[in-house]
């Protein structure tokens, strides 16, 4: 961390006095200066649903994860106990987080992608509806990363989501009846879905996953009543696949030119060039833009494929009405380690030189923590937020990062202690932000790898692959930790570091709380200001999904959490204590408290007529 | 100047050489790597006879062994086991199933734990015909040979079971479902520990509350 | 294949070297030869007749002068020989001038593979066995192998560079004029080592240019029903290890088939490259060239015809 260059506020404007006094202050004073600018941060929590249902995957279009409900707080978040479960009976991983709509609870399960609609109204939570789409079994052999599915939507008045095999379904959210279900690619050819579509407007925006089956990845947009396909952008090919037209301007010159998206390959290798969009998307309502990254360049073997490999291991913004790209930024052009640009990007208003700056913060795979003009695609901060070896820093006029020449793999030969390894200093578990502290709340990996490059061939349908690795922990013995940024400063406030992976997503509440999970189990529940664990539960298995809150219909506060390891976690499923699989939804109160039970009232069978209406049991509805 | 005895010697060294680079030339053996050296073309199945087999026949009880007692053709060629490593990476086979074949995208090549087989001709069939859950079906991508081989590679990493041994195969299977990820390690037979005589339950219903649980372990 | 007559500049100073020693020695060899035989019979007619033990012990001055004219005109010679030497190596180590671009040659049992790098990166591809260099402009090689060592030589072109692997060799060549040239892997590599040929094609500027833009394409669609059928049947049989670019074929441990057609000889040199060769070549594989790691494929007649018809496509 100390050491590993970035850069911070390369275009900026001269300072003002003041900016300049109170960022010397917060250098001073670590803990409780950033408060100071903690109200310059600031989020559109557009579409602003109502504030104890959760609609999206990231709650609201800037992808904050921050629930505006303060019941349960720093205060009282020691008496969280388990309030129901649910188990969905799948031993995939559990990458997703329930739905509330109303009185409603909203799940899928991983493979066979089974919907569930779980009735709040009544005790217990009990299956209102099922709907079970039949997705081809092929799709498990065909997905790199478990048969999971990382989330799914709910707008007008349906439940939408991916199967595994490439269809996107909506299903009627009241009687489980499905609406349509459209098509989306071919499985068979090593084409998998797992993202959640998010939906803007009247368009639900699906992509693929298949970076590492040789598929030229894709962004598409349905239309929300139909599912007919409106419009389909690629991540590689002529501007007219990738969508580049006038409208394009990005904001580093090495991103200019015609078709670049074929040039910066080798003869016809873009056809199978990845850039699967297959992680999280953000819109911005004001601009009108969407935002999303690509995966990796395909294979995985650099020496195949000399060349920029645009537009991998980049972020697109563009229209949601037609798919046009407005900017783009390749986080780490012709990527030699698996270095997917697609984490989440969270949208927030911060001061950047003493100008208030709409940017958006993303937190890469590649270990630097980059905070972009979210209007012109300017980096304006680039520093890592975990221990990277890859890279000496960047170039701070062209943003582009400086590769370090021994830490390229060539084929055959083992190239050791590359970190981050393939899966980042971060993958995919979504970070979150509290417009109370303007921090935002990651778990973050602590690992380097050992890797061999073979070359592969294309075989379609098989791997188009070629990353032999072993992984082990970077310096620190710790695989994970959870931890607070200031995207302002581009440090981080506190850090808890975890034994374990800690690859759950993050959730801020307005009650001060960041809630986590590590893959060995354990949900925790931290003081959002100062980091200190005031809470734990063990769960039954490990925790990858994304942490939520709601209010029930009995107006209570509730923290839901699925738990059921799998996905990217099992690279260290070596480790002693390490947990079996699990498919179980975990819902908390305070004191555990919710509906009361469902027991029916019991009948006597000696003597007397019927029920002593003196034994009515109070608060037994 | 060349005299008699000069000449005798050259002679008998010319024929030394000679003896030396004829034993040379006998004693040579194709270089490593060659894939299709030493082939038995002869001794292969007739495909026939595999790509007739029910599924069921490798997948289920089985009554009619023929067919899951066909012998690997290569069995005990090292060099066999070499290539197919050579296949097993070059084919993509590491890419689903990782490069210590202990799984990944792909089940786990190096336990007991076979759902469709795991004898030398079941592990064939497999590769041959592909199977429901994603395998890529190779019998019309690779030649007899090059499965074998691959089988042969599979067979040197400890899961597999020996030719004709499908009943080592069927004691050891657990009803591994068709949704559920394989497990990783695996105790290849149950113990199903039997209760003594005298721990046995008595035979008459106990009158009121709940029977007594025998000592000495349930399953 | 001659080495002894070459046609470019990476090659012809060594060859006028070998050429200029063979004369220099022969020479040399005449008037040794000349001189002792001069000597022997020169001497033995002045005494012819006389009483052998009679001779007179004469010392004169002449003797130690052959001696020093002997080793001043042998210091003389080598000292030019050495010196024309350390000239050659200079003027092969490298080319004059920038070489044109790079070809990544890769050897592998028992075939060629060669990877143009282009200006941009869209203009790289790869090629097997045949090369074809711009008459005049040198081109700079990288050489590698994947299994064990072979050795790169165009006799009339270049001299031999092992590929090794693990390890990139650089050589370079430079064709003065245009020709074809045969080329042999020569070192030692196994079963098929006698047939692992390759051709370099020296071509006038323009001519090379399209060439490459021509190597570009990627494989033509089928054009007919007949040539679909071929299609389908070589992507399931032959992709796993072949490429046709435009087509699901992408197997890169058997040569790059989608210029096939441009070649003259298929399996790196061993036939003339026409429809028959190819059918006859996929069928009987092991037959021509026992222990290569193609297999024989055995297709029914009608599927031979049909995959000899799309192949024939791969222009």
């Amino acid at each position: 961390m100390t050491g590993q260059t970035g850069f911070i506020i390369a275009n900026a404007p001269s300072m003002s006095l003041a900016t300049i006094w109170l960022s010397a202050a917060g250098l001073i004073m670590s803990g409780v200066t950033h408060f100071a600018l903690a109200a310059d941060v600031s989020a559109n929590f557009a579409p602003n649903d109502p504030p104890g249902e959760w609609h999206s995957q990231a709650r609201d279009y800037a992808n904050t994860r921050y629930s505006p409900l303060d019941e349960i707080n720093a205060g009282n978040v020691k008496q969280l106990r388990i309030a129901w479960s649910f188990s969905d009976g799948v031993n995939y991983g559990h990458e997703g987080a329930p739905l509330v709509v109303g009185a409603t609870m909203y799940v899928v399960a991983p493979f066979p992608n089974v919907a569930y609609a779980l009735d709040l109204s009544k005790p217990g939570a009990p299956i209102k509806w099922t709907y079970a789409p039949d997705p081809s079994p092929l799709a498990i052999g065909k997905a790199c990363c478990d048969a999971v599915v990382r989330g799914w939507a709910f707008a007008d008045g349906k439940l939408i989501y991916n199967l595994l095999d490439d269809h996107t379904v909506a299903v009627d959210a009241e009687t489980g009846k499905q609406v349509w279900r459209t098509k989306m690619g071919n499985v068979e050819n090593g084409e998998t879905m797992t993202m959640p579509p998010f939906v803007v407007g009247n368009k639900v925006l699906v992509g693929n996953s298949g970076g590492e089956m040789g598929k030229i990845g894709w962004l598409a947009a349905l239309d929300i009543g139909t599912g007919k396909e409106i419009w389909r952008a690629y991540s590689a090919g002529t501007d007219q696949l990738v969508k580049i037209g006038s409208d394009f301007h990005p904001f580093y010159d090495w991103m200019k030119g015609k078709d670049l998206g074929v040039t910066t390959w080798p003869a016809d290798m873009w056809k199978t060039g990845g850039g699967a969009a297959w992680g999280w998307i953000s819109y911005d309502p004001e601009l009108h833009l969407i935002y999303y990254g690509t995966s990796n360049p395909s294979p995985r073997v650099p020496t195949q494929r000399p060349g920029l490999n645009f537009w991998t291991s980049a972020i697109f913004a563009r229209d949601p009405e037609t798919g046009a790209a407005k900017w783009a930024y390749v986080f780490t052009p012709h990527d030699q380690w698996d270095y997917d640009g697609v984490n989440e990007s969270i949208l927030v208003d911060l001061p950047i030189g003493g100008k208030t700056r709409k940017a958006l913060v993303h937190f890469d795979r590649n270990a630097y923590a980059y905070t972009i003009d979210r209007v012109t695609g300017e980096v304006l901060i680039a520093t890592p937020y975990a221990y990277q070896n890859w890279s000496s820093g960047f170039d701070a006029k062209t943003a582009m990062p400086i590769v370090r020449p021994e830490m390229q793999p060539k084929p055959e030969v083992k190239l050791s202690n590359v970190c981050p390894p393939d899966i980042g200093g971060k993958d995919w578990q979504p970070s979150a932000f509290s417009p109370k502290t303007g921090l935002l709340y990651a778990g973050i990996f602590n690992i380097c790898m050992d890797v061999t490059d073979h070359r592969q061939s294309y075989i379609p349908g098989t791997p188009y692959d070629g990353m032999e690795m072993t992984r082990h922990p970077a310096p620190g013995d710790n695989w994970g930790e959870f931890m607070s940024w200031d995207p302002v400063t581009g440090r981080k406030a506190w850090a808890i570091k975890e034994k374990y992976m800690t690859m759950s997503g993050a959730l801020a509440t307005a009650g001060d709380l960041v809630f986590y999970g590590t893959v060995d189990g354990w949900f925790r529940a931290v003081n959002a200001k100062t980091g200190e664990v005031l809470w734990s539960q063990k769960l039954g298995s490990g925790i990858i999904g994304a942490p939520m809150t709601y209010l029930g219909p009995d107006g209570r506060q509730y923290v839901a959490i699925y738990s059921g390891v799998g996905g990217a976690a099992m690279v260290s499923k070596a480790m002693p204590g390490f947990p079996a699989r699990g498919s179980t939804l975990y819902v908390f109160s305070i004191n555990g408290e919710s509906l009361p039970n469902g027991a029916p009232t019991p009948t006597t069978t000696t003597g007397s007529a019927g029920p002593n209406p003196q034994t009515n049991r109070s608060g037994q509805r | 100047m060349a005299t008699r005895a000069t000449g005798r010697s050259m002679v008998s060294a010319l024929r030394a050489v000679s003896i030396i680079a004829a034993a040379l030339l006998a004693s040579y053996e194709p270089v490593a790597g060659d894939s299709t050296a030493a082939a038995p073309t002869s001794g292969l199945p007739p495909e026939a006879v595999l790509a007739s087999l029910p599924l069921a026949e490798l997948a289920g009880a089985v009554r009619d062994p023929a067919g899951l007692v066909v012998a690997n053709p290569f069995e005990g060629d090292k060099q066999a086991i070499e290539d197919g490593h050579r296949l097993f990476i070059a084919m993509n086979c590491a890419g689903c199933h990782g490069y210590d074949a202990a799984g990944n995208m792909g089940p786990n090549l190096t336990d007991k734990a076979w759902r469709y087989g795991g004898t030398p001709s079941a592990i064939y069939q497999s590769i041959f015909q592909g199977r429901p859950q994603g395998m890529p079906s190779w019998g019309r991508a690779l030649p007899a040979q090059d499965i074998w081989k691959l089988v042969s590679f599979i067979g040197s990493l400890g899961g597999s079971y020996r030719t004709g041994q499908h009943q080592d195969w069927l004691n050891g299977d657990h009803g591994v479902t068709s949704t559920a990820p394989e497990v990783t390690t695996l105790e290849p037979t149950f113990n199903v520990p039997t209760l003594r005589e005298a721990d046995k339950p008595p035979d008459t219903p106990l009158a009121g509350g709940s029977p007594t649980p025998a000592p000495g372990g349930t399953p | 294949m001659t080495f002894m007559r070459t046609f470019g500049p990476a090659a012809d100073p060594i060859t006028s070297l070998g050429w200029g020693m063979t004369v220099i020695c022969s020479a040399v060899v005449v008037v040794i030869g000349a001189l002792l035989m001069g000597t022997m019979w020169g001497r033995a007619s002045r005494f012819a007749g006389g009483d052998l033990s009679q001779l007179p012990i004469v010392r004169t001055e002449a003797g130690l002068k052959w001696i020093y004219v002997g080793v001043a005109v042998s210091t003389g010679i080598l000292l030019g020989m050495i010196t024309w030497t350390l000239i050659t190596l200079d003027a092969v180590a490298g080319p004059s001038g920038t070489p044109a671009f790079t070809i990544e040659v890769r050897g592998h049992q028992w075939w060629w593979e060669a990877r143009y790098i282009g200006q941009s990166s869209d203009r790289t591809f790869i090629t097997a066995n045949e090369l074809h260099i711009p008459v005049g402009r040198s081109v700079h090689l990288e050489l590698l192998s994947d299994d064990v060592i072979h050795s790169f030589w165009i006799p009339a072109l270049a001299g031999k560079t092992d590929v090794i692997p693990g390890q990139t060799n650089v050589a370079w060549i430079e064709a003065a004029r245009s020709g074809v040239y045969r080329g042999q892997c020569t070192e030692f590599c196994g079963e098929q080592h006698a047939q692992m040929a390759m051709y370099v094609i020296a071509d006038p500027p323009a001519q090379f240019q399209s060439w490459w833009d021509a190597q570009l394409a990627s494989a033509p669609q089928p054009n007919s029903d007949a040539v679909a059928h071929g299609q389908a049947i070589v992507m399931e049989r032959c992709g796993a290890c072949h490429s046709i670019r435009g087509t699901g074929a992408g197997g890169i441990f058997g040569p790059d088939l989608t210029h096939l057609m441009s070649r003259r000889t298929i399996a790196a040199g061993t036939l003339p490259n026409d429809g028959e060769n190819l059918a006859h070549w996929i069928s009987h594989t092991q037959a021509i060239k026992p222990g290569n790691r193609m297999p024989t494929i055995a297709l029914p007649p009608d599927e031979l015809v049909a995959v000899a018809t799309y192949l024939q496509t791969l222009q």
